[in-house]
């Protein structure tokens, strides 16, 4: 065909309005999908320290920081009867401990612990609570246990 | 919302993962690929079993599946016959079938893993247009075993700073699902171009 592609993009809109904008915004979705996985993805390697939330379990934690999981179990006072499988909204719930005191307590013996192992502790991602006071609650509250 | 399903994914364990990822593969959306990253890294941990944590994963989001597709089906069976929008949808479906029959198998895996996003339109779509059960139950238990142990070897390869990970991976599923609709929609234009040009050729040998 002479008249090249230019005629073919006309004949396109012209006839094929609806197929074309689907076609174009897909293309583009896709590329702006493709961008932001990029972002994530340098965010992501230059955050190693996972802000500490609540669904963390003690050895998560110990992982995400880099250190001994003992570190995190005692520095949250739990007792020595081998590795705790609970997040810490349940320990909070269960051992009635404030959730905000004990990454408090974390966070110092993490940056204790990278200080006696001359790391740079750096400054430690500040917690990331949705409820930072889940303490024994002192109104009634529906108990979600199975 | 994102904090909420995680504090309830670790406080009540792998039942607690498998009744996310039914709700999430029945179309619900909720971060289902995230909960998976976390139980690969609750493993990792020690803080769960792999093996079972796996299973577990794969019987909840066939669940989904089968409520998805049992969904499709029973609004189509009671609409067939009558008029309106739904028994149109019927009626297209029955004239659909022979092409489902051939390439719904494929589908029904590849949105499992491959293009996620896609998955619980396509559970739907298969139960209206009567993808036989017995097929559409096998290539989506493959599909799902395929796509829970992806995502659970990653939560548990990195095991930390999940959410991010999530981040990137739920970015480039929705691109996948992007590029593989454009690539639908860009055979769709080839074939109306050709047509276009086919008309165009046919008139002017008319005018010479």
């Amino acid at each position: 065909m002479a008249a090249g592609p230019a005629v073919t993009l006309k004949r396109l809109w012209r006839h094929n309005r609806w197929l074309t904008i689907a076609f174009a915004l897909t293309l583009t979705l896709a590329l702006v999908f493709i961008i932001r996985a990029g972002v994530f993805f340098v965010y992501w390697q230059q955050h190693r320290d996972e802000p500490i939330e609540g669904w963390m379990t003690v050895r998560y934690i110990a992982r995400s920081y880099r250190v001994d999981p003992k570190i995190v179990h005692d520095a949250i006072g739990l007792p020595e009867t081998g590795p705790d499988r609970r997040p810490l909204v349940r320990i909070a719930r269960e051992d009635g401990k404030p959730l905000d005191a004990m990454t408090t307590r974390i966070l110092e013996a993490i940056r204790a612990d990278r200080a006696a192992r001359g790391q740079p502790g750096g400054t430690l991602p500040a917690p990331d609570l949705s409820n930072p006071g889940t303490a024994p609650a002192p109104s009634p509250q529906p108990s979600r246990q199975p | 919302m994102t904090v909420y399903l995680l504090e309830f994914l670790t406080s009540y364990g792998l039942p607690a993962a498998a009744l996310l990822l039914a709700i999430g593969q029945f179309g619900v959306p909720i971060p289902t690929s995230l909960a998976l990253l976390t139980l690969g890294a609750l493993a990792a941990n020690g803080d769960a079993e792999l093996a079972t944590a796996v299973l577990w994963a794969i019987a909840g989001a066939t669940l989904g599946d089968q409520a998805g597709f049992l969904a499709g089906r029973f609004v189509i069976l009671s609409a067939e016959g009558r008029p309106g929008f739904l028994g149109g949808l019927a009626r297209k479906a029955r004239a659909a079938e022979p092409k489902l029959q051939k390439w719904g198998a494929s589908g029904v895996f590849l949105s499992r893993w491959l293009f996620t996003p896609l998955g619980p339109a396509i559970n739907i779509a298969s139960g209206i247009t009567g993808l036989s059960w017995p097929r559409f139950t096998l290539w989506g238990v493959l599909g799902e075993g395929l796509w829970v142990s992806i995502y659970i070897s990653l939560g548990y390869a990195f095991g930390s700073n999940i959410e991010t990970l999530s981040g990137i991976l739920g970015n480039l599923s929705m691109a996948l699902a992007m590029l593989a609709l454009a690539a639908f929609l860009g055979w769709r234009l080839k074939l109306a171009v050709q047509a276009v040009q086919a008309r165009s050729g046919r008139k002017s040998e008319g005018r010479q």
